[in-house]
């Protein structure tokens, strides 16, 4: 799984700062991404349980984030 | 109650040849049950030789938009949904193919559907016209009534000038994910059951959740606000959820979707898409992420009528797209907002696996355990009975 900041630094629109950061998760989940590792430890470390069995569903079943919207 | 923007959604219903609309009748309480507002077309027993008779077919096409042109204005509504029956589903869509696109429907409900098979459902529900925003085709395997109207449009179209065809028995040739296709076994009139009118009825009122729906996914909800308060180290009570969907035209708070929302101005926000956080990741399908500064909210581009409904404690909304595999796009996004302090972990370097790991945590219990439910509720399905 890659997770990317798509953008580090505040999108803008006309010059101006939006304070909007997007970060862009696309797939199949891979077990060993740095990214996942974390989330799993903070789940873990936190007792976030019912996230932590989505999250180890998706590892699981290789989930595929999905495509651009274009709506 | 199901809302196009502030007004409740209207229904019109549409008989077919042959008959007065029974069905019409029927269907009103269960359209009532979803705070829809039934408007029934009635324009009497119509014979099938004038049916058959393009001059006589043309102008009963002309009056049925204009009746529906008139609706429109006289109610102010953006869109209209349709229920068709028979020759009423050949009425509907060319009464929007004569329009000169000030006629738009939200969704439709096609029973007996005499439309031909190759009908361009590709091109009215392109997301760019949106002349149409959902259909549900309702087949049925036994319905000798279309097959003649195929007939009459195959074989006698030198007299009839008709184009249309057994859509109803045998489906359409184009699919589309806004385009639902179901099969009954039985003739002409075999959907017309109390099953189907709250099937149709719902799916009409989506994207407001029916009841049984709704609970489902305020249970994830809250569940989620208790998962994210204890996974960023933050106070529950300060941490609120809501699900935005499209409705007329702009994101807007599905109507008791939320958890924790006590700011009466903020359940009437209205957001473009590509607008703030929210508006970002249903535009971008991207997880969106804002802050609160010191001098505000930056350049935020809600506008500033917006911007003043929110409430004046908020410090951060992190927003997940909701995509759909059934229809192919974001149908929906799942704002986590909270209030007063930013938590710890999201004050974390942006490009750190900590922050990426922190923010990405709810993403799979969103996908997991609430986005089904839309699915189901798009299609107007009732949830799935869990045992215990």
């Amino acid at each position: 799984m890659k997770i990317q900041t798509v953008s580090a630094t505040p999108t803008t629109s006309k010059g101006e700062d939006t304070g909007v950061f997007t970060i862009k998760i696309t797939g199949p989940f891979d077990s060993s991404n740095t990214t996942l590792q974390a989330a799993r430890n903070i789940a873990l470390r936190t007792g976030s349980t019912k996230m932590l069995e989505s999250l180890d569903r998706s590892i699981e079943r290789m989930e595929i984030i999905e495509k651009d919207n274009e709506g | 109650m199901p809302v196009e923007g502030n007004r409740p959604k209207i229904v019109v219903t549409i008989h077919g040849i042959r008959t007065t609309g029974v069905w019409q009748k029927q269907i009103t309480p269960y359209l009532a049950k979803q705070g829809l507002i039934p408007y029934h077309i009635d324009y009497g027993y119509f014979l099938a030789l004038a049916f058959l008779f393009p001059p006589l077919r043309q102008r009963q096409v002309e009056k049925v938009r204009k009746e529906m042109r008139r609706l429109v204005e006289l109610t102010g509504a953006s869109r209209i949904s349709v229920i068709a029956h028979s020759f009423g589903t050949y009425l509907a869509m060319e009464a929007l193919r004569a329009d000169n696109g000030e006629l738009k429907y939200d969704r439709v409900v096609l029973t007996g559907c005499i439309l031909a098979n190759d009908f361009s459902w590709t091109d009215i529900l392109n997301p760019a016209r949106a002349m149409v925003m959902a259909v549900r085709n309702e087949r049925a395997t036994k319905d000798w009534v279309v097959s003649a109207a195929a007939f009459a449009s195959r074989r006698l179209y030198w007299i009839t000038r008709l184009r249309a065809g057994d859509a109803g028995r045998t489906a359409f040739e184009q699919k589309h994910p806004a385009l639902l296709d179901y099969q009954t076994e039985g003739g002409h009139s075999e959907v017309h059951n109390q099953l189907k009118f709250e099937q149709w009825a719902r799916f009409i009122a989506y994207p407001l959740l029916p009841p049984d729906i709704l609970d489902l996914i305020i249970i994830e909800l809250d569940a989620l606000r208790q998962e994210v308060a204890r996974a960023f180290q933050g106070n529950a009570t300060l941490i609120r959820i809501n699900l935005f969907a499209p409705i007329a035209g702009a994101l807007r708070i599905v109507p008791g979707a939320t958890v924790n929302m006590n700011y009466a101005p903020e359940l009437d926000l209205k957001i473009s898409p590509d607008h703030g956080a929210t508006g970002t990741a249903f535009k971008q399908n991207t997880v969106a992420f804002v802050i609160k500064g010191d001098r505000g909210w930056g350049g935020n581009l809600l506008p500033g009528k917006e911007l003043d409904k929110l409430h004046p404690q908020l410090k951060w909304v992190l927003s997940f797209p909701i995509y759909s595999k059934l229809r192919e796009t974001v149908i929906a996004v799942v704002s986590i907002d909270g209030l007063e302090t930013l938590p710890a972990p999201l004050q974390a370097d942006r490009n750190s696996d900590e922050f990426k790991g922190t923010v990405m945590l709810p993403y799979p219990f969103i996908r997991d355990r609430i986005s089904p439910y839309l699915d189901i509720a798009f299609r107007g399905e009732k949830a799935p009975e869990t045992t215990v």
